[in-house]
């Protein structure tokens, strides 16, 4: 017991260890959060700010100013006035009024789309006017009328499934999988002072009469304690204090960050085992996690569904696309099988790195000190 | 006495270096043996070898009468280690450094206590309990690395070169503190390519080059090994070939060197000085310094290999 | 001359971990950039969205609505596949999902349509399916009120679906801006380009600073006769060297990154100035950092701590336009907010007017007295600290 709490004492003042396992991570959500601060709230959908030059056709007219307030922001305008309008990006496109209306635009984007369909909807009730007025021009009243005071919606919107999510999440998803992984950081001073072909403090532990197999259980253990209880530390946070509600199912959430942190530690153990320079530890521990990270959506949301499109096969081995896949299907889709495909995956990785430490670590004698 | 290390046919290899060429060494109880060579002789592979920390290619290695495994666990219970890099943890003070190494050998607590006070009285860091390794100097960072080697009462220390880089008086500090553990029963095997080290401490040594004990005995069986006696050396000096051929015709005289106004003669038996000064004055050869030394360890390294002990 | 060929030696012993940091950075970088879909064109293009279309009704109407729809997108139609199609909106691969019941078109002709409605599922977060929300409901009005008006299910689906063939005149205004889906691909590229100068930079400065950090090597130097000041000078006449070399590498990157336009382009000239600034600041605090750190835990966690920071919060990784205004108002303060003002200056121009022209010497300017301030407050703690060593 004595053992295990020193090893304790010993891996909670490794600074550097709980820098990167607990405060990084922290210090980055909030980083998020503050950047975010805008995002995700707000609707999704802005209005189309539109000028509209000229008053000719009623029926345009009328048209557009149903749209008014939801889909369009109309701002009548004189010709001069617009052009400039839209050359500063004050408005998206000019709908020129007359008996045949018209569109322009300055570029090609979402908001010239909308504008552009809006417009082609005009057509289309033009020409089924036009039809009509040659074959059935009888109709026509009844037609006019029930477009007028039909109140009807034909579309209702619903989910498979899932919650509502603002695209920010994935950031934070890819965070938790970051601070799972700078467990490796932990990982690797444990390794180093556990190989002792590594350091002199190694090889005072390895003649000891303490069992081998004991010590590296014991530096695997506290490894995994206090890096899972930093990634729970950030989960509490995230959920509570910056109120990024991610806690959906605390169970599978806790296995999710179990088998995350062991595969960090794992991870770092295997690397601080490692006679190499330390430039090429430095890589592996910073470097690599970083990139598994970036691949995952860290700095760039849409990363992940980008190689999920492209290469799926990547995300499948990307442990830290596992993370993030399995907070996503835990919080957003409610995927049951979705998310015990990821997190087997997971655990298998946690394994196996957990399994290459240990053979590592228990080696007793070495070709070289 | 029994032998407490018993080293047959050693070998070890890096790679295509011949680490340990057959080495045997025995070390009985009791004693401070003392391992000399220059660096890259050996010694502290014999060391990790015997710690079961290296894997060697061939011998058997027996500690206190038993075959020495990483499993020893009996064994290694009653060994203490002072490497040549101070292996200590950073993050903790010196009183929980000590007591940590203490607490894998020592389980009984009350005991453990005991042992790391005594550590920490002997190595004179009673005042330091509190602070960090980086608070240390580097004399007194090797005390602690000492404490920790030592603090758990083993019958067996092994002390890797304890006193590389150390300020004098912490130096005969730790000499004075190795003739105590020694007195109080402990067998140390002390490594070290400071000569007047090892003569001054150690009861009985070997000298290692290229991985094999090319001479092991106490310092003045080494010594008598050797032809030298005495040498002499006489600065300021400036002599004739004649002379020279005279100096070299005398009794007991067997090696004459002389450069740069530098005159050393090697004797075969000691006690020449006098019949030197004799000559010289009967000569009337104008000198200047004269000194008289013993054999000491390097002459008999430069004998037996052709090298000085510090290449 | 010492002090500088020191540094190009240990620049040479550690030109492996030098190459390894280089090289991942810009594969983050170059992968960013290569994932973000490009278009060139002047001319107006709506669009396009993908749907997945479960179609259970297969009515005249029904029939008639997917027509509609895939007239300016891609439609493609499903079997009802909960977990497929949920993977497939939350993967990308489809921005809408349509469900249209089985009896709608029937109940639509009846007037019961209130009961049954069509489905739909928006991608999260997604603009594109409000609108396409909306085109579904229009167009199901356009065809009940020619239900209602007398035509039969038949006759209102083909009339509707004819009256989708209707193209709207749209006119694109040739100006000097250029919207987001126009411009040129390679300014993207620019855009991720602090956060692979900053990373690098601070890495591999730090790197073969850090041995000069210890304090027995401060001493040794500080006794010898080169003033402080002349050494931090040699030090940057051998860094100059390795940083022209990276400049130079990071130029060839438009090649990787389907934007070799670049090289011919009016503004390639502003962009190597731009880069050649953003290069002096990051430099400048990787020579800080350098200076001062004495592990190389410290130095990744500082060179992460200030690039990922810096990039996050002067719009490198999410827009500023998206940011919250008091972000964007500290974002001001910081040398990398005013590298991007000038890079969305050059992206969004096919040609310089006198007020781009001063916004970019602006932003030049001030990246480059940050990258002067911060160099001379490192020799000034640096001389202090020479005088306490």
């Amino acid at each position: 017991m004595l053992q295990l709490r020193y090893r304790f004492i010993q891996a909670l003042r490794n600074r550097s260890g709980i820098f990167w396992g607990l405060f990084f991570p922290l210090a980055l959500g909030t980083l998020f959060y503050l950047s975010f601060g805008g995002l995700g709230k707000a609707d999704p959908f802005e209005p189309v700010p539109t000028a509209v030059v000229g008053e000719e056709n009623e029926f345009f007219t009328q048209m557009l100013g149903q749209l008014d307030g939801g889909i369009l922001e109309v701002r009548q305008m004189d010709q001069e006035e617009a052009v400039q309008a839209l050359e500063d990006g004050d408005v998206t496109g000019i709908y020129t009024n007359a008996q045949e209306p018209s569109l322009e635009v300055a570029g090609s984007g979402f908001g010239e789309t909308v504008l552009s369909g809006i417009l082609k909807e005009y057509m289309q009730y033009d020409s089924v006017i036009r039809d009509m007025s040659e074959k059935h021009p009888e109709r026509i009243p009844a037609f006019i009328e029930q477009i007028g005071s039909d109140t009807r919606t034909y579309v209702e919107n619903t989910s498979l499934g899932g919650k509502s999510f603002d695209e920010t999440m994935e950031y934070f998803f890819a965070l938790i999988a970051m601070a799972c992984f700078f467990g490796c950081f932990m990982g690797q001073r444990l390794g180093e002072e556990s190989a002792a072909n590594i350091s002199p403090l190694a090889a005072r532990r390895a003649v000891s009469p303490r069992s081998k197999l004991l010590t590296v259980l014991t530096d695997m253990f506290v490894g995994f304690v206090i890096q899972f209880a930093s990634v729970l530390v950030l989960l509490f946070y995230l959920n509570y204090v910056l109120q990024v509600h991610i806690m959906a199912h605390f169970g599978e959430m806790l296995l999710v960050a179990a088998c995350g942190s062991l595969l960090g530690v794992s991870a770092g153990i295997f690397i601080g085992s490692m006679a190499v320079r330390p430039g090429v530890k430095a890589i592996l521990t910073t470097a690599v996690p970083l990139a598994l990270c970036f691949m995952a959506g860290l700095m760039y949301g849409n990363m992940k569904q980008i190689i999920e499109a492209k290469a799926p096969i990547v995300n499948r081995l990307n442990p830290a696309a596992l993370i993030s896949d399995a907070l996503y299907y835990l919080n957003i889709y409610e995927d049951q099988s979705a998310f015990m495909l990821r997190i087997v995956l997971l655990a298998a990785w946690s394994v196996g790195m957990a399994f290459l430490a240990f053979i590592r670590l228990r080696r007793e004698r070495y070709v070289s000190i | 006495m029994d032998s407490v290390i018993s080293i047959h046919n050693l070998v070890k290899r890096y790679g295509g270096v011949l680490a340990l060429d057959h080495l045997d060494l025995t070390v009985q109880e009791g004693e401070i043996f003392g391992l000399l060579g220059p660096n890259g002789s050996g010694k502290t592979t014999v060391i990790n070898c015997v710690l079961s920390l290296l894997k060697y290619d061939r011998g058997e290695i027996e500690v206190f009468g038993s075959p020495m495994k990483p499993s020893s666990y009996e064994s290694k219970r009653n060994i203490g280690v002072v490497f040549q890099n101070v292996a200590v943890f950073e993050q903790m003070n010196v009183y929980e450094n000590i007591d940590y190494f203490c607490s894998l050998y020592v389980t009984d607590r009350k005991m453990r206590q005991d042992c790391v006070e005594e550590a920490l009285e002997f190595t004179g860091l009673s005042d330091c309990r509190k602070k960090k390794p980086k608070q240390l100097s580097g004399g007194l960072l090797r005390r602690l690395n000492i404490a920790c080697g030592i603090a758990h009462r083993p019958k067996l220390i092994f002390m890797d070169e304890p006193t590389v880089a150390v300020d004098p008086q912490s130096r005969n500090h730790i000499l004075e503190g190795i003739r105590q553990l020694n007195k109080n029963g402990s067998t140390i095997v002390y490594t070290s390519h400071y000569m007047e080290e090892v003569e001054q401490i150690c009861t009985r040594l070997a000298i290692l080059d290229h991985g094999r004990c090319i001479a092991s005995g106490t310092a003045d069986e080494l010594k008598s090994m050797i032809r030298t006696g005495e040498t002499v050396t006489v600065e300021g000096i400036a002599l004739d070939e004649t002379a020279l051929q005279e100096i070299r015709a005398m009794e007991n005289v067997f090696s004459v060197t002389y450069a740069e106004e530098t005159l050393t003669i090697k004797y075969g038996s000691s006690g020449n000085l006098i019949l030197l000064l004799h000559y010289l004055e009967d000569r009337k050869i104008a000198f200047g310094r004269v000194f008289s030394e013993k054999p000491t360890l390097n002459d008999v390294f430069l004998e037996i290999t052709g090298k000085d002990l510090r290449d | 001359m010492s002090v500088y060929r020191g540094y190009l030696k240990i620049i040479q012993k550690n030109i492996g971990v030098l190459i390894s940091y280089v090289a991942i950075f810009t594969l983050i970088c170059v992968m960013i950039t290569n994932t973000i879909p490009g278009r060139q064109i002047r001319t107006f293009e709506p669009d396009r969205q993908n749907i997945m279309a479960v179609d259970e009704d297969q009515s005249a109407v029904s029939q008639a609505l997917l027509d509609c729809l895939a007239a300016d997108n891609n439609v493609t139609q499903s079997p009802m596949d909960k977990e497929r199609l949920s993977r497939l909106l939350y993967s990308g691969n489809t921005d809408y999902v349509l469900f249209i019941p089985e009896g709608f078109g029937e109940k639509l002709a009846e007037g019961d349509a209130d009961q049954l409605k069509i489905r739909s599922v928006r991608e999260p977060g997604s603009g594109a399916g409000y609108y396409l929300d909306s085109v579904t409901e229009n167009f199901m009005t356009l065809v009940s009120a020619l239900l209602a008006s007398g035509y039969s299910e038949e006759e209102a689906a083909a009339l509707a679906k004819n009256s989708a063939a209707e193209k709207a005149e749209v006119t694109m205004m040739q100006t000097d801006t250029l919207s987001q889906s126009e411009r040129p691909y390679y300014s993207w590229l620019f855009v991720y380009f602090p956060y692979l100068y900053l990373s690098v930079m601070i890495y591999i400065i730090s790197y073969v600073m850090m041995p000069f950090s210890h304090r027995e090597i401060r001493s040794r130097i500080a006794a010898a006769p080169v003033p402080p000041v002349r050494q931090a000078l040699q030090a940057i006449a051998a860094f100059l060297q390795l940083f022209l070399i990276f400049w130079a590498v990071t130029l060839l990157l438009p090649l990787m990154t389907k934007g070799a336009d670049f090289y011919t382009s009016s503004m390639a000239g502003w962009y190597l100035l731009e880069t050649l600034a953003l290069l002096s600041v990051s430099a400048a605090i990787g020579f800080l950092i350098g200076n001062f750190v004495r592990s190389e835990e410290s130095v990744a966690a500082l060179a992460n701590i200030i690039s990922l920071g810096l990039c996050f919060l002067c719009g490198v990784f999410v827009p500023l336009e998206l940011m919250g205004s008091g972000i964007v108002r500290a974002a001001h303060f910081l040398p990398v907010y005013w590298y991007e003002t000038g890079v969305e200056t050059l992206a969004s121009s096919t040609k310089l007017d006198g007020g781009s022209i001063s916004l970019l010497l602006q932003s030049l300017a001030i990246q480059l007295a940050y990258a002067l301030a911060i160099v001379m407050m490192t020799l000034f703690a640096l001389k202090k600290r020479h005088q306490t060593v």
